[in-house]
């Protein structure tokens, strides 16, 4: 054979060895980036589980926690405000009023009913604090407003409010589920931000249901409100976290655009918040 | 479940025919093609597009998107396209690298599209269709070089021994890895059956 063909016959083995060579690694290369990814996509995936899972956890000792309170404080108002009060008119009722004279007789009848009337008030005022009247008769924009003004009144603060698309009533329990969390972040601007005003605008835009928090005092932004969640303390924002998720909702806690003022947007789907 | 079962018995009975033709291509296919036109090459453009037919098929069963069905059903037109064109400018009795080549590429594009789906929906790795597509991605990477050169230097009888080499070992690895995939699917199966009876 002529040197030549042994020549050229070799180097065209060697590219196409080399040639396959290549593609072979490159289609390794390939595969091996394909399972490492999806590897690490898995752990990644997994690590997010197990955050989720422990801020379920957070959220739930929290509400755990909240409901806890919540009955320690009802059962205080009943042990320390009831009770005394009917102890004392079963004091003015006992025994021995029979033997005593009309007159006396009269006199502790009527100090008992007026205890008894102060009693029903203080039961009526427990029993609102677990369902506001006005918000189950009402709805959402009366309740708010209704708290606005008693805030309003006390002239610690100026608050007003503003419900621009509230023809329908969302769920009642929807609507509870929002009052608290508003009650709770009103609370927050009260203790916490020392604001001079305090206003609340809804809408509704794009199938969402928008309640928006303005005030001019301290606050806190998505960050803070995210970090807090993740930590022990902070229990009033892990239950607003906690509501606003059974809501499906979302919550966002931000300075407006001018950047002198708090805002927290509130963002519920109106389809699921209504029908949920 | 019947559907999916109906479809695996398909795509196990796609890739047995495709085995089956394979073997006796190697066997007589290739000598009878020999025999009564003179030259192997008709037996080797009917393997090619049987080849291709059936992978196509599989792949396209394994999906689940209507959209990446369609950009398969339409990528494959430059297959054929290919066919015509290479009828047109190639002796039918030289090696069909044209057709062969565009062959590789498509494929190896329908197993990236494959993996993308697999991938991107979190299904596990050890499935058959991203196992199939692994076997595929390495056959016809191995083999891409070889069939591009092969129309010039098929009568090198260097090249044609590396040829048959190349071949054969690529062909051995996409077999095996072939059948992990089945034996996976089987596994996963078997594991989701249990799954069904304890819930």
């Amino acid at each position: 054979m002529h040197p030549l063909i042994i020549f050229a016959a070799s180097n065209v083995s060697y590219v196409l060895l080399l040639g396959t060579l290549g593609m072979l690694v490159l289609a390794v290369g390939l595969v091996a980036f394909i399972v490492f990814h999806q590897r690490k996509v898995i752990k990644y995936q997994q690590q997010l589980q197990v955050m989720e899972e422990q801020q379920q956890q957070i959220l739930l000792n929290a509400s755990i926690r909240w409901q806890e309170e919540e009955r320690q404080r009802i059962a205080a108002d009943l042990h320390d405000d009831a009770g005394p009060l009917l102890a004392t008119a079963r004091l003015y009722l006992n025994d021995n009023l029979v033997h005593q004279d009309i007159s006396t007789q009269l006199q502790s009848i009527n100090n008992a009913k007026n205890i008894i009337d102060d009693t029903i008030q203080l039961i009526r005022n427990i029993s609102h604090s677990l369902m506001p009247p006005t918000l189950k008769n009402f709805g959402l924009e009366s309740a708010v407003n209704d708290l606005f003004q008693k805030i309003s009144g006390s002239g610690a603060i100026n608050a007003n409010c503003r419900f621009h698309d509230y023809r329908e009533r969302l769920q009642p329990q929807k609507e509870l589920l929002l009052f608290r969390v508003t009650q709770e972040l009103v609370n927050n601007v009260l203790k916490h931000s020392n604001a001079s005003f305090i206003h609340i605008t809804q809408n509704i835009n794009e199938g969402n249901f928008y309640i928006r928090f303005h005030h001019d005092g301290k606050g806190i932004n998505q960050e803070d409100f995210e970090k807090m969640n993740k930590s022990s303390i902070g229990l009033g924002l892990k239950n607003i976290q906690s509501r606003i998720k059974v809501l499906d909702g979302q919550i966002k806690f931000e300075k407006d655009n001018s950047q002198t003022f708090f805002k927290v947007t509130i963002e519920i789907p109106l389809q699921k918040a209504a029908n949920a | 479940m019947l559907l999916f079962q109906r479809n695996k018995t398909i795509l196990v009975g796609v890739l047995f025919f495709y085995c089956s033709y394979s073997i006796l291509s190697d066997l007589f296919i290739n000598k009878l093609s020999l025999k009564f036109f003179e030259s192997e090459f008709y037996a080797y453009r009917l393997f090619t597009v049987i080849e291709f037919l059936c992978f196509s098929f599989i792949i396209y069963k394994s999906l689940s998107s209507i959209r990446l069905r369609k950009i398969l059903i339409f990528s494959s037109l430059f297959f054929f396209l290919s066919i015509i064109i290479d009828l047109l400018t190639n002796s039918i009795e030289n090696f069909d690298s044209l057709p062969t080549g565009v062959e590789s590429i498509l494929i190896l594009f329908y197993c990236i599209l494959t993996l993308y789906e697999q991938i991107s929906t979190g299904k596990p790795l050890y499935s058959f269709p991203v196992l199939f597509a692994f076997s595929l991605i390495l056959f016809f990477a191995g083999t891409f070089f070889l069939f591009i050169m092969s129309q010039n230097n098929f009568e090198n009888e260097e090249f044609s021994n590396l040829y048959d080499y190349i071949v054969a070992i690529s062909k051995i690895l996409m077999t095996l890895l072939m059948s992990v995939g089945i034996l996976a699917s089987r596994k996963t199966e078997t594991q989701n059956n249990r799954t069904f009876q304890k819930t």
